[in-house]
């Protein structure tokens, strides 16, 4: 080895569509549910108040609607759209009132969500590069993830043949 | 010389990524690190181990003509 990088995932708008897939990855009844659009699409707050997000998970509620999305900032980052509903509710609940679609979105789902979208980008990143990726889970839980590709001589970079 | 080059990611709690490189001479494994850290997110620690610092050897045809 020669390098050794400690780090800290964030959401970033380039790769919505990896934060798209982490999502599917979590929440799999949500799939063929997830709406993505680079170029944005219009949700409903709680409250009815119409709102841009690139990815948008719809969910009706009495009167209208209370959707959830993902939304690009400026700065290039990515902003959740909730709730207070969506964050302060109980699945028990959710489950009783027939209302199971969102989960309670809390820190231990943003943890999950976080976990998974690393592993997406890092899969995405290893197709760039021409890598293949594998996944294993440490003892502690942890995700041992390994982008392997054969090393390129300076004459095959170059398109030599000989 | 390795036939391959890896990058070792592990992915913790939260979201909190450390990652190595395997098999790299030189810089090589600075520019994928990077590369990779930068999608993921933000960068807190960088610590180069020996290699790192070693030239990367290469590959040269001499071609002899003879004579003088």
């Amino acid at each position: 080895m020669s390098e050794y990088i400690k780090g800290q995932t964030v959401f970033k708008a380039e790769s919505i569509d990896c934060l798209a897939k982490a999502l599917e990855d979590i929440m799999p009844h949500w799939s063929g549910k997830i709406e993505v659009n680079a170029s944005g699409l219009q949700m409903f707050d709680y409250h009815q108040k119409a709102v841009r997000a690139e990815i948008v998970i719809r969910q009706p509620v009495a009167g209208g609607w209370g959707d959830m999305g993902f939304a690009t900032t400026p700065d290039g980052g990515v902003e959740l759209i909730s709730d207070e509903g969506h964050r302060e509710r109980r699945r028990g609940n959710d489950m009783r009132r027939g209302e199971h679609l969102f989960p309670k979105i809390d820190e231990a789902w943003l943890s999950q969500l976080s976990k998974h979208y690393a592993y997406r980008v890092a899969e995405k990143q290893a197709a760039k590069i021409g890598a293949t990726i594998t996944k294993s889970i440490n003892p502690d839980g942890t995700w041992r993830v390994v982008l392997r590709k054969p090393v390129v001589k300076a004459w095959q970079q170059a398109g030599r043949s000989w | 010389m390795d036939k391959y080059t890896e990058i070792v990611l592990t992915i913790g709690p939260g979201g909190s990524v450390e990652m190595e490189g395997e098999h790299y001479q030189g810089q090589a494994c600075d520019r994928e690190l990077r590369a990779l850290m930068d999608a993921l997110g933000v960068l807190e620690s960088v610590d180069h181990k020996p290699e790192y610092f070693a030239k990367v050897k290469t590959e040269t045809q001499i071609r002899q003509t003879g004579g003088r």
